[in-house]
């Protein structure tokens, strides 16, 4: 490689954008942090300093003063986590299994068709008719509500995700178990599941961290009881008050993001591999 | 051969049908009926039935600006909203696939680590560190303006309409952004070296090689990756709601949200009614856009 | 790995049905800010339970921003707590979706005599009485004296005075502020304009209920508004008065309009502070003026506690718990009585009180005021942020208030 001048700016370049771009995507975490680490009762400065000169630990304690059911919240969000990604597993486990296998069944393709277009929905399409739907059957407030409204939208991405690894794998064991005389439902959990380890985990992840996560106009729409939000919604009726507690409420969103930027790290192979397959057909 | 045989599935599909249908196309039938209803989200039984109403009302009522109607400024600031956002998420995507690609970054797998970082966080909080961020006496975005003497004072990033309506959007966009360098990333990754040695050999310089190479062959990844996120933006509430609530003055008061308060907020001219009549156009956007999305991907296989 | 999602869905469940069973618990919700600590009033909740043992009070905290949507949202489900704590302003509308009914027999003509006249005029809609007040606010202008007297200023007595002053101390250069003024999308906003709106002689509605926030009263009324905030601090829009405090506690603002507990508290970050009542404008035939804004307490028409509701707001509302209240946080007292006590004849707390009767209530007949205030905020902003002239803003605001009315 000829090592001119030319060369050695492209390079340089190519460093700094990438510099200026993880700063332009870093930034409000990293505001976040030093907020959090800062002492709340130092006196702000103008222009506030970009680096931190004194830290404390106190507003991490200081932030469940604050908010004081915290620590519900984030059961709360387990919750949903849990719940919604229970539901998506159980519905998009069988279909995706059925509409990955069978492919001379005759409505195979308006139903890929139809969720397709599912997962283009958004809670904010059928905010409404829920809230309506809910109310009647006497949900609002409860746990269900959020749990059941949730999954729609995480069910249709699931179900692909399971059709197209399932496409991707043989049918010969299946098939072999069949002749076997093993009955078709036998062949899902002793067979299917095991085989499509990965897709599973892949559906589990996405729909407890969207369930964890996204849950906030759902919550906002059919939760009122404190006892019941999600951390999105409970820390934002502290974002909203005035002379808000910047530190100790950064303190607590940084505590409050650590699981799904952690789940997400670790599992980030299984959530980009699903996302790939989600949108784009190889 | 399992893939002959044609009953069995409907067990299996029965979950999702059922779902389907209680979850999803209930609801989309309870909208359309109740856009011909006027009713209350506190009493939603308590309706009275005014036929084509509603929809006239979404062109002739006007709220707050006397030229338009408040539904139709608002179906226009979202179309405005979400072209802002994607044009942002396309170009530092394209541009941050490029360089998270490029040979010649050191620590390729740290950045590429580093960019999906946004994705994690749940947007309602990303919104509320981003309020803090942008705040005008003690963010670091207004320290480092200052410090570098771009500005005198400090700016005030959601106070103003203008101002607020773009900085929204680059929130938005900065949510969407890990997704869009990611898929666009696996689609640089697909593109076989053959091509570049090949150009190079030519004697083609990198811009060249860009817009006559990798551009034409991101295509398909491009266009689906944007009607992708067409739609989610599209839908995008909780951003704006946390960080203006869809002001000032409704600069920043897209479909989503106007639909929101028209429900839950303005009861006297509002109600779930309208709202309803409101979210058939939001639907209709998706279901158009989705069509687009599923014949592009029918140019693949099935 | 299913087994375990199980267990943690059901085990869920087992808490939530646990949460379902209450005994005699009685739900309290209250409002946390602009003044209000928890501490506060979880104190209140102990009191009334150890005086009434065998009842439960839960308190349920809500932040001011969100206080008017949860009442809404957990009526409009059938969970609305017995006790809620409201800004009367919300009467009317709170009235017309039967989440509050008329208290008038539980308020004895003794207690009705307990309080200023205006006071009971803020909680009463179609001739009945729905709530007990609770809390009371007049606001008079805090000033710093020392940059009063470093410029050699009196204390105004008219608008041109005020703006005067404003214009005098206003040296933005050195980050000296003539005024402080509030602009965020929020309740104090719309307050903190009416006093110019009343100070002139305006009004939202006139005696007849005739939508009247436009005529000339208020148009030159937020013209003042709009000229004054050019000696005010930067981005107005950004603040909320509950926050101008801060600005106002290093000295460097001339005045700005806030309540007791703010004025105590610049006192002790060292500001010479001085108190000056809201001057009459050229329209009008006052001498001062100021707004009348309560807080009080309603029972919800979904209870199944009224009783025990009704006994822990007259609890809360007797002279002595009163005046404890008012005093530790800082609110104007809403009983005449109590005002006559030796605690508030200080300096301080006097011209809020003298300010009284040449007051008018904040939301006389407003039928669904968070609407209303939403129209008047933007209404403010357009002017402020230059989108239009005082006079097309207001038209617009009064086009959109009757459509409200009916």
């Amino acid at each position: 490689m000829k090592k001119n001048w030319k060369s050695i700016i492209k390079t340089f370049l190519v460093q700094l954008f990438a510099i200026l771009l993880i700063i332009f995507l870093l930034l409000p975490i990293y505001q976040m942090v030093i907020t959090s680490l800062r002492p709340s009762d130092l006196s702000w400065e103008v222009p506030s300093p970009l680096f931190p000169d004194k830290f404390t630990l106190s507003n991490f304690a200081k932030a469940f003063e604050l908010v004081p059911r915290l620590p519900r919240y984030l059961l709360n969000s387990f919750v949903y986590g849990a719940g919604v990604s229970l539901i998506s597993l159980i519905i998009a486990i069988p279909a995706g299994y059925a509409l990955g296998r069978f492919k001379e069944f005759k409505f195979r393709k308006p139903i890929l068709m139809f969720v397709i277009y599912a997962n283009m929905f958004a809670p904010i399409m059928l905010l409404v008719p829920i809230y309506v739907i809910m109310k009647s059957l006497g949900l609002v407030n409860t746990y269900f509500s959020v749990i059941l409204a949730g999954s729609i939208f995480t069910i249709p991405l699931s179900t692909w995700l399971m059709t197209s690894y399932i496409q991707t794998l043989p049918s010969e064991i299946e098939e072999a178990a069949l002749i076997d005389g093993c009955s078709i439902f036998k062949i899902l959990p002793k067979i299917v599941i095991p085989m499509t380890a990965p897709a599973i985990v892949s559906i589990f992840i996405y729909s407890f961290i969207t369930g964890w996560s996204q849950q906030f106009i759902l919550a906002l729409v059919l939760i009122t009881d404190d006892k019941l939000m999600p951390l999105t919604q409970g820390l934002y009726q502290f974002f909203s008050r005035s002379s808000v507690r910047w530190n100790e409420l950064m303190a607590a969103i940084l505590m409050s993001t650590l699981i799904p930027v952690v789940l997400f790290l670790i599992f980030q192979k299984y959530i980009v591999k699903g996302m790939t397959a989600g949108s784009l057909k190889d | 051969m399992l893939s002959k045989k044609k009953s069995t599935p409907i067990y299996f599909l029965l979950p999702l049908i059922i779902a389907a249908a209680i979850f999803i196309i209930y609801p989309l039938y309870k909208v359309v009926e109740l856009s011909f209803y006027d009713a209350n989200f506190l009493n939603p039984n308590n309706r009275t039935f005014v036929g084509l109403e509603n929809y006239k009302w979404l062109f002739n009522f006007k709220l707050f600006n006397p030229n338009i109607s408040y539904f139709l400024s608002a179906f226009l600031r979202s179309l405005l909203w979400v072209g802002g956002s994607l044009l942002l998420k396309l170009v530092l995507g394209i541009f941050g696939a490029m360089i998270f690609n490029s040979d010649r970054l050191y620590g390729k797998k740290v950045y590429r680590s580093l960019a999906i970082i946004p994705w994690a966080i749940p947007w309602a909080m990303a919104a509320m560190m981003w309020a803090w961020t942008l705040n005008s006496q003690f963010g670091i975005v207004n320290s480092i303006l200052l410090r570098l003497n771009i500005i005198n004072s400090p700016i005030s990033f959601l106070s103003t309409p203008t101002l607020a309506f773009i900085t929204t959007f680059v929130v938005d966009a900065w949510v969407g952004l890990p997704f869009m360098i990611i898929m666009i990333l696996s689609g640089l990754q697909s593109i076989p070296e053959s091509y570049y040695e090949a150009a190079k050999i030519d004697g083609a310089g990198d811009f060249r090689i860009f817009f006559k190479i990798t551009l034409p062959l991101l295509k398909p990844v491009i266009l689906t990756v944007s009607l992708l996120s067409l739609v989610w933006t599209f839908n995008s509430f909780d951003i704006i709601w946390i960080l203006t609530k869809g002001g000032p003055l409704s600069a920043t008061e897209t479909l989503p949200v106007a639909i929101y308060n028209i429900s839950f907020l303005f009861q006297k001219f509002g109600g779930i009614g309208k709202a309803s009549a409101m979210t058939i156009f939001q639907v209709g956007f998706v279901t158009i856009i989705s069509l687009f999305y599923i014949k592009t991907l029918e140019r693949g296989e099935f | 790995m299913k087994k375990g999602l199980v267990f943690v869905v059901l085990s869920m469940m087992l808490l939530l049905a646990v949460f379902a069973f209450s005994d005699e618990t009685l739900r309290v919700l209250v409002p946390i800010g602009g003044g209000y600590t928890i501490e506060d009033q979880e104190a209140i909740a102990k009191e009334f339970e150890r005086d009434n043992p065998g009842v439960n009070v839960e308190m349920e905290y809500v932040g001011w921003d969100e206080l008017w949507n949860k009442i809404v949202t957990s009526v409009g489900v059938g969970a609305a707590p017995d006790v809620m704590y409201i800004g009367s302003r919300w009467i009317p509308a709170l009235a017309e979706m039967g989440a509050i009914e008329p208290i008038d027999d539980l308020v004895t003509q003794e207690k009705y005599d307990m309080y200023w006249e205006t006071v009971w005029d803020t909680v009463r809609y179609n001739e009945h009485i729905y709530a007990i007040v609770r809390a009371m606010s007049t606001k008079v202008f805090i000033y710093n004296k020392d940059l009063f007297k470093k410029h050699n200023l009196e204390v105004p007595k008219n608008w041109d005075e005020l703006l005067h002053a404003a214009k005098t101390i206003h040296d933005p250069k050195n980050g000296v502020y003539g005024v402080a003024m509030a602009g965020q999308k929020f309740i104090s906003t719309v307050t903190q304009f009416q006093h110019y709106l009343y100070a002139n002689g305006g009004r939202i509605l006139d005696e007849e209920g005739n939508v009247v926030i436009n005529d000339s009263k208020a148009i030159r009324a937020l013209d003042f508004y709009k000229e004054l905030s050019s000696y005010a601090q930067p981005a107005i829009i950004e603040w909320r008065r509950e926050d101008l405090i801060k600005l106002f506690e290093t000295g460097k603002v001339g005045f700005y309009l806030d309540h007791v507990h703010n004025a105590l508290a610049a006192m002790e970050k060292g500001v010479d502070v001085g108190l000056l009542k809201f001057p009459g404008g050229p329209d009008a035939d006052l001498p001062y003026s100021t707004v009348i804004v309560t807080d009080s307490m309603a029972i919800s028409a979904q209870s199944k506690n009224k009783e025990l509701a009704a006994k822990f707001i007259n609890y809360m509302t007797t002279l002595e718990k009163q005046a404890e209240w008012d005093l530790t946080l800082g609110f104007v007292p809403p009983m005449k009585r109590e005002a006559e006590l030796p605690e508030f004849q200080t300096w301080y707390w006097k011209p809020y009180i003298e300010v009284i009767q040449y007051g008018y209530p904040e939301a006389v007949g407003i039928k669904d005021w968070e609407a209303v205030q939403q129209v008047i905020v933007d209404a403010i902003h357009s002017v402020l942020l230059d989108v239009s002239e005082p006079k097309q803003a207001l038209d617009n605001a009064a086009r959109i208030i009757s459509i409200l009315q009916q």
